[in-house]
């Protein structure tokens, strides 16, 4: 499959159909947007079906001895965020899918650094969850002069439907990252299980 | 530093279970790195960035003879788990939360009973069922201990004897409870509002990741004469508890983390690593993390002491004979993440350190003036973890372990698996099924939390406990055979 003629026009959000996933149906459908899809473009046709993959889903976890670790890639440190607290809610529960956005939350945090920003706002979402119960489905999130400002839509955790996870002790310091390149953001942290 | 780059500095064998990363290793160091391990052991140590650590914990101001580490030794965050730092206060030596990590006072306790296997073994699957159902274990979950913030901030300065004025624990108890289960000097107010918030509710409940509460059988006995003094004896039922300050705990090392940042440069300390964040132990930021790591290490143990309350009393309802008929006495309960000031012998010179120890087991031998009176004379149980389908064990602390580790040993059998490794390693398979094959009753709030926690994720335990006995820091007294689990 040639990624290229796939990818015409760079509207909000491109479908991608890839063959022989090997899922069956020998057909997936990536739904990306538009800077996934600016960096779906510069990418060799052999390695297509992986990157379409971790392009769809912006978040990943990484291995760790004892713990796990969070990776984020996103065209914004804002965008980063908010798939971070996507990212998170999926250690936290067994079913992020079916979290909804009943309730929103307003929160403000400020830092100057940008990774000790990203990892005191993963850890406010952990907090939401261990003591309030709060499991978030999305947000958005806006960062200026080292002020985040956070709308976080969810809802109280119902262990029926959503299942409970991991217990996310912390958000910790341990190979904190959070950087900028040609291609974005990626943030990384390791959650102390 | 990437979790797949390895230790590539030296290891230099002093005998046959301990290794030496020289001070020269690196600049700033004070003192040698000491790892304990045998030949099979080191190969994993140079695995990861767990040696680089200990190097790191040697460059700490005041730190006395060595960077210490166990043979579970794996990389932990600053310091290795199974890390070993003890340091003087009187020579600027520092206190670091890194050094006791963010479960304060994660520690194991264990119950011995007059019961033997074949009087437990009818009634194994609904015992395991109804600890299952009355304990709360998993993600958050609270327990039904509620205490005011009144009485929570009590619980969290007086400790276990708080809970022992309102029947929740005997005079018995509280003396086999490592420092009668309360460190004086621990101070609430040191403690945040989210910590408290936290805290309100998980007071005698299990939590998820590797905490358990088992039901295990004394296997074989290795040393009769100490077994006889800790009341076990081949093929009793016992019950082994791991947990520790719940989130309580995890949001003082949160906030002591975030408050240190820039007390190394205030203090001048350089630090080869920020995770190292630390203060002077007798700087007001250094006492304001003690007096909240002792209110931590408090709730900790009324944590301990609540789940057992709970475990007798669904033992005693589901035998039908009161807990004090069938001898459920705590043979003891000790912390394997704290940090203390104890007096140790450095040099000739009998001095107060700040003794930390991340991973790692108090070990204290026959005659130490801090051990009860019924094991003044055969030496401190050390209460080793394994997993759940192979052992866990009793040791006993030996002289050795005073002359070598500032009366330390190891804490449990180490991971050998990551937990994503662990789950893919289950794909297709029923642990839960596979144990009780392997005549282990086990019940997990989370099928992933067992696959995570499968047994194949971790070192065998046996090995582990060979080598701290060959290094003569703690020796073997009974081998504990798992039957039931119950998991968050």
């Amino acid at each position: 499959m040639a990624i290229e003629d796939t990818l015409g026009s760079l509207p909000e959000f491109v479908d991608v159909v890839v063959d022989g996933d090997g899922d069956g149906d020998g057909r997936t459908l990536y739904r990306l947007d538009a800077w996934a899809a600016r960096r779906a473009r510069r990418t060799p046709t052999g390695a297509a079906r992986l990157l379409l993959r971790s392009l769809a889903m912006p978040y990943e976890l990484f291995e760790h001895t004892a713990d796990l670790g969070l990776r984020v890639r996103a065209p914004s440190l804002e965008r980063l965020c908010a798939e971070g607290a996507r990212g998170l809610t999926s250690v936290l529960v067994v079913a992020p899918e079916a979290v909804l956005g009943r309730e929103t939350r307003c929160l403000a945090l400020a830092n100057d650094d940008a990774a000790e920003l990203w990892r005191e706002w993963l850890a406010e979402l952990a907090f939401l969850f261990a003591a309030r119960g709060f499991v978030v489905a999305s947000c958005s999130v806006a960062i200026r002069a080292g002020r985040l400002d956070a709308e976080v839509c969810g809802e109280s955790f119902d262990e029926r439907r959503h299942g409970r996870a991991h217990e996310v002790k912390a958000v910790t310091y341990h190979a904190l990252r959070v950087v900028e390149d040609a291609e974005g953001w990626l943030g990384e942290a390791i959650l102390d299980i | 530093m990437t979790a797949s780059a390895g230790f590539a500095g030296p290891l230099e064998r002093v005998d046959e279970t301990l290794w030496r990363i020289p001070r020269r290793y690196k600049a700033g160091m004070h003192v040698d790195g000491l790892i304990y391990a045998d030949d099979a052991l080191i190969a994993g140590v140079r695995d990861d960035q767990a040696a680089e650590q200990v190097a790191n914990v040697a460059c700490l101001p005041g730190i006395q003879v060595a960077s210490l580490a166990m043979p579970d030794i794996h990389w932990g965050y600053g310091f290795c788990i199974g890390g070993v730092c003890a340091t003087d206060p009187a020579q600027g030596g520092v206190i670091s939360p890194g050094g006791v990590g963010y479960d304060i006072n994660c520690g194991v306790r264990l119950l011995r009973s007059n019961l033997s296997w074949d009087e437990l073994r009818p009634h194994l699957p609904r015992l395991v069922d109804t600890l299952f159902a009355r304990i709360p274990a998993g993600v958050g979950r609270s327990g039904p201990f509620q205490f005011s913030g009144q009485e929570l901030r009590r619980l969290l300065a007086e400790g276990v004897p708080f809970l022992q004025r309102r029947g929740l624990a005997t005079a018995a108890d509280l003396e086999h409870t490592e420092a009668g289960g309360c460190l004086a000097g621990a101070d609430p107010a040191a403690l945040s509002a989210r910590a408290l918030e936290r805290g309100v509710g998980q007071c005698g409940t299990l939590g998820a990741g590797n905490h358990f509460l088992e039901l295990q059988v004394v296997d074989r006995v290795v040393d009769a004469a100490a077994a006889r003094t800790f009341g076990l004896r081949e093929g009793g039922v016992c019950v082994m508890i791991h947990s520790g300050s719940r989130g309580l705990g995890y949001q003082v090392c949160d906030d002591a983390l975030k408050a240190l940042q820039g007390v190394p440069a205030k203090y001048r300390i350089d630090l080869p690593d920020r995770q190292l964040a630390c203060a002077p132990a007798e700087s007001s930021e250094g006492a304001h993390y003690i007096a909240a790591m002792r209110a931590a290490a408090n709730f900790a143990w009324c944590n301990r002491q609540l789940l057992m309350w709970q475990a007798r009393e669904v033992i005693a309802e589901v035998l039908g004979r009161p807990w004090e008929t069938l001898q459920l006495e705590l043979v003891y309960d000790v912390a394997h993440n704290i940090a203390k000031l104890e007096q140790h012998l450095v040099e000739g010179q009998r001095k107060p350190l700040w003794v930390h120890r991340k991973g790692a087991t108090r070990a204290f031998p026959a005659g130490h003036p801090e051990l009860p009176a019924a094991y003044q004379a055969c030496g401190q149980p050390v209460l080793i973890p394994g997993d759940m389908g192979r052992a866990s064990w009793v040791l006993v602390g030996e002289p050795g372990a005073m002359e070598r580790s500032f009366g330390t040993t190891c804490h449990g059998a180490g991971r050998t698996m990551s937990r994503t490794a662990a789950v893919k390693h289950a794909r297709g398979r029923r642990i839960d099924c596979e144990l009780e094959q392997a005549g282990v009753v086990a019940r997990s709030t989370s099928a992933r939390g067992l696959a995570e926690e499968q047994p194949d994720a971790y070192k065998d335990v046996d090995l582990v406990v060979d080598v701290v006995e060959r290094a003569g820091l703690s020796r073997r007294v009974a081998r504990m055979r798992p039957v039931g689990v119950i998991k968050g």
